[in-house]
């Protein structure tokens, strides 16, 4: 007897009836504000897509549509429909006509769930992966409306802990949004249990190896981790000309996007000692005195970050956790235009 | 180590503050989860052991800065000296003898050496049976140990005694010698103290016991002839020779040798005064190393200097002809060659067709002279403008076949020439010249009228873009007779005529020779020069040489058994005045010179006594040398402690576990 399918598609016994312990209140959920703010949106990737479906993005392929796109030589097998009578007429040569063809996407959203990303400060209400889950929940709703397939792969410390494949059918969003959930209170749960460091590169690994082509790539992260180590794999991706975007996901504390706002960056003082959530090791400082050295190195690495995304033209957007996302996504769309 | 002022120590209880704020900052941290800290600063993290380390060492250096600025504060001191050396039984007597230049000075057939040396023995014989003397020259090198010596061999160790020729300073090799003298000793110092009047002073100043100093100046009277060559200048052909009197009215002649021929020049001075003397040697003077040297007198020492007569040989001029198919006896080389012929100056011409000139013909040249050239090619042109910039000189006679060279020709780049031509009854004259320029003053011996009848019936308006270009002499129609082109270290000199026999009387002129062999004599070096050597002072280190890459050693040039080694840097420590030469495959060639010290020669200090012994008269106040204080020392330290400390904790303010 087959086994029970899920509603993510994973196989596997259910659990009996009537016996099911009260399901705790999922964290990650679809706010109908993000609903109401998105709809009617389209989020167009710049590279062509390639999918089998019609959607809203550009296809490399010549398709049937009204838009002309280009003119080819004839040869054996093209329709003869389309061949131009008036370019024969004057060059004594056929040519015929091609059009452009509107086609699906096919989305990866790629989410780091390091120990780095469940830090959260004070001053605001969520941690980095909440907030990182919430930003991929909605991208999932954007997605799926505009008939995008949508798979989830969520990464922590050196395995994989979640994938689900892409799927454009309307289900998905609740299966993404269970796995988003599952995610982030499972490691919520154990903020202190050391895995080592996240290795965001392996995840990747595992999406090159599935021969994603001309897709899109969208990885959530507080990047956290040896640029060099990951930036070959989504490089790669990039040349097989998959749309590839990385949102750095930083608590203001980390650093503060608002301009003119640096007091929320570092704000600790005194002898501190800071312990790393993910090796278990520590390191001592006056924390007043390392501010300024604090905001070098980060704006350093930053501006590393950028160089090393802009050479690989790959797309890098940073986000606070303090703001919302479908404005996040709104003022990116903006930003694009 | 004693303290000037010990109630300063009490401050020593500021050290407890440092090590008081360790403790009270010895405090928990506070613990947080940062994951952009760790990863920003992991990297960077130290063992909390070394951090631990490093605040009980920035603890220990700030305790150490306090107590040495305390310290220095406190100004502590020592006492070096006689105390705490060996007693000996026996009774001792150092004797310092003054062997400097200026003891050398002759009076009646005695040094004032000479009666040092008497002094000294004196006292050397009236030392009793056991006891001992040790002899110490000044100047010489201050010994490690002093031989202490019984009277017969202190005795003949003084009768042996040889002057020197530096300055003695008998202050500060006592000062050297004061440890290893048992407490007893008695010192006895016999000199001029010639040159530094306050030496005496600064005996008095010594941790020596005064009781203990005998001083015994020694002079002689003035003498009254004292004379000295103080310095030479050399001129072109000459050489000028100033002559200091500090005697009495005085006359003799100056002599120069050089090798074995001897000329001599008469001088008279007044006393008291400074007087120049032309040395102007004859034809027959031999190139090479001379001495110049004044009648013996009572200081010998300052009566020489040396001096390197150089003479060079014929200097070729290679004149280039344009036109060569013009006849000999008209061609403007002719003109020229018999100018510089007749002109005086040591020069061999040689007339070449611009067709047989090449570059290598050019190079035995020590002045080009090209006559209305054709357009050379243009390696030939860059090559006689690196002739011109590295020194040479160029003549250029401009005529008709240089009005077609290129204006993009490296020797005269921009350069455009107009043909001017005359009439045979409305000649053009020579208008105007620079009288300021001195190789013009021909002109101006001539006078003016003379000046303008100088006539060119055709020349060429040269158009220079050079803005160093100088005109020396203009036509009566503006055109520029002489211009001077500087280049780099030499110079072309441009003369926009060719003086053949067709061009008026330009060639013909009285003028033109004198012309000639002005522009000659200021083109070419002067056939003989004088060549004054680096000098040295006696006794002190100085670099005359340039640095090489090996010792060098020198040989005396008045004794060639005598060698001086000099150091890769180019430094050189004579101890003997003289010249000193270097033998090479080019012969011998005078280095540097050494020269007593002024201070030795200039004026000996005479009292009214033919011996007088100096009154030991020590001040008071006066402090004492060898008192060694550590203030600054301290200090020194407390400044090292501030480095380190800024090093300790400066910067590296973190560290992890």
């Amino acid at each position: 007897m087959a086994e029970p399918i899920r509603r993510n598609g994973s196989r596997g016994k259910l659990p009996p009836a009537g016996r099911e312990a009260a399901p705790p209140e999922p964290l990650i959920v679809l706010d109908p504000e993000v609903e109401r703010r998105l709809a009617g949106i389209r989020f167009h990737f710049p590279e062509s897509m390639d999918g089998r479906l019609t959607g809203v993005h550009r296809s490399a392929q010549p398709g049937v549509s009204v838009e002309f796109s280009d003119h080819k030589e004839y040869s054996p097998g093209d329709d003869i429909r389309h061949l131009n009578w008036k370019v024969y007429a004057r060059s004594d040569k056929f040519y015929v006509r091609q059009f452009a063809k509107d086609t699906h996407a096919t989305v990866c959203l790629v989410l780091d769930c390091s120990g780095s990303m469940f830090y959260r400060s004070q001053t605001v209400e969520r941690s980095k992966a909440e907030h990182a889950a919430g930003l991929a929940l909605a991208l999932c709703y954007l997605f799926l409306r505009q008939n995008d397939s949508v798979g989830l792969l969520s990464v922590r410390g050196h395995r994989l802990t979640d994938f689900v494949p892409p799927r454009s059918h309307a289900s998905q969003l609740v299966t993404v949004q269970e796995h988003l959930d599952r995610a982030v209170t499972g490691k919520a749960a154990s903020p202190d249990h050391n895995e080592g460091p996240t290795s965001l590169a392996e995840g990747l690994e595992f999406l090159v190896s599935r021969r994603t082509r001309r897709s899109a790539v969208i990885v959530l992260s507080d990047l956290f981790m040896d640029t060099p180590e990951f930036l070959p794999y989504l490089r790669y991706l990039k040349s097989g000309g998959s749309h590839v975007w990385l949102v750095q996901v930083l608590d203001p504390a980390e650093l503060d996007l608002h301009p003119g706002k640096t007091e929320r960056t570092f704000p600790f003082q005194g002898a501190m000692f800071f312990r790393s959530v993910e090796t278990g090791h520590g390191i001592l400082m006056d924390a007043r005195l390392a501010r300024a050295d604090y905001l070098a190195r980060f704006k350093a690495f930053q501006d590393d970050l950028h160089e090393r995304c802009a050479e690989a033209g790959i797309e890098l957007s940073q986000c606070n956790t303090d703001t919302a996302p479908a404005e996040f996504i709104l003022e990116h769309l903006k930003r694009r235009r | 180590m004693s303290f000037d002022r010990p109630e300063y120590l009490l401050a020593l209880i500021l050290v407890l503050v440092p090590a008081g704020m360790a403790l009270s900052h010895y405090v928990r941290s506070t613990r947080a989860s940062f994951p952009a800290v760790w990863f920003l600063f992991g990297r960077d993290r130290k063992p909390l052991a070394r951090l631990r380390l490093r605040q009980a060492l920035t603890t220990l250096v700030r305790a150490g800065l306090l107590a040495a600025v305390v310290l220095a504060f406190s100004e502590p001191h020592s006492e070096l000296g006689g105390a705490g050396l060996s007693q000996v039984g026996s009774p001792r007597l150092l004797i310092l003898l003054d062997v400097s230049a200026s003891m050398g000075a002759v009076a009646d057939g005695l040094t004032p050496l000479d009666e040092a040396v008497r002094q000294a023995l004196s006292r050397v014989e009236a030392l009793p049976d056991r006891g001992r003397a040790a002899l110490v020259e000044c100047p010489g090198p201050t010994p490690r140990r002093l031989l202490w010596l019984t009277r017969p061999s202190a005795k003949r160790q003084l009768e042996n005694v040889v002057q020197g020729y530096g300055r003695c300073q008998p202050d500060r090799m006592l000062a050297e010698l004061a440890p290893q003298l048992p407490s007893q000793t008695r010192v006895l110092y016999v000199g001029d103290l010639a040159g530094a009047p306050e030496e005496a002073a600064n005996l008095a100043r010594l941790p020596i016991s005064p009781e203990r100093i005998e001083t015994v100046q020694v002079a002689l009277p003035t003498r009254p002839d004292n004379l000295s060559l103080v310095e030479l200048i050399p001129e072109r052909t000459f050489l000028t020779a100033i002559i200091a009197n500090q005697g009495t009215d005085a006359e003799g002649e100056l002599a120069l040798s050089c090798a074995d021929r001897t000329e001599k020049f008469p001088f008279r001075v007044p006393a008291g005064t400074t007087v120049s003397v032309r040395v102007a040697p004859s034809q027959q003077i031999a190139a090479g190393l001379c001495s110049i040297y004044l009648p013996q007198d009572g200081i010998a020492a300052d009566n020489v200097l040396w001096v390197e007569f150089q003479r060079r040989d014929r200097l070729n001029v290679v004149l280039v002809d344009g036109n060569p198919a013009v006849g000999t006896a008209h061609s403007p080389s002719f003109f020229l060659a018999a100018a510089m012929r007749s002109s005086g100056e040591p020069v061999v011409t040689f007339r070449i067709s611009q067709p047989e000139f090449s570059f290598d013909t050019a190079k035995v040249a020590d002045m080009l002279v090209l006559i209305d050239p054709q357009p050379m090619p243009s390696y030939l042109e860059q090559r006689l403008a690196e002739f011109v910039r590295g020194g040479g000189r160029l003549w250029l006679l401009a005529g008709s076949q240089t009005s077609r060279w290129n204006p993009d020709n490296q020797l005269l780049p921009g350069v455009s020439f107009r043909s001017c031509v005359a009439v045979a009854e409305h000649p053009f004259l020579l208008g105007w010249y620079d009288r300021a320029d001195p190789a013009l003053a021909f002109l101006q011996q001539a006078g003016e009228s003379l000046a303008a009848s100088w006539t060119s019936l055709r020349h060429v308006a040269p158009s220079l873009s050079a803005r160093s270009t100088r005109v020396l002499a203009r036509f009566t129609d503006q055109v520029p007779a002489f211009l001077k082109i500087p280049s780099g270290r030499g110079e072309i000199l441009l003369w926009s005529m060719v003086p053949d026999a067709d061009n008026g009387d330009f060639a013909y002129h009285p003028l033109f020779p004198l012309a000639v062999t002005a522009f000659l004599k200021e083109a070419l070096p002067p056939s003989q020069a004088w060549r004054l050597p680096p000098s040295c002072v006696v006794g002190r280190t100085c670099r005359p040489l340039p640095p090489a890459d090996t010792p060098r050693r020198f040989e005396a040039g008045d004794d060639p058994r005598t060698f001086l080694g000099a150091s890769s840097a180019g430094e050189v420590l004579c101890s003997r005045p003289g010249p000193y030469v270097s033998v090479g495959k080019a012969g011998r060639e005078l280095a540097f010179s050494c020269r007593i010290p002024d201070e030795e020669l200039s004026a000996v200090p005479l009292p009214a006594a033919h011996v007088a012994a100096v009154s030991d008269a020590p001040s008071g106040d006066a402090p004492n040398p060898l008192r060694r204080r550590h203030g600054p020392l301290f200090l020194l330290v407390a400044m090292v402690l501030v480095l380190l400390e800024s090093w300790l904790v400066g910067g590296r303010r973190f560290a992890a576990r």
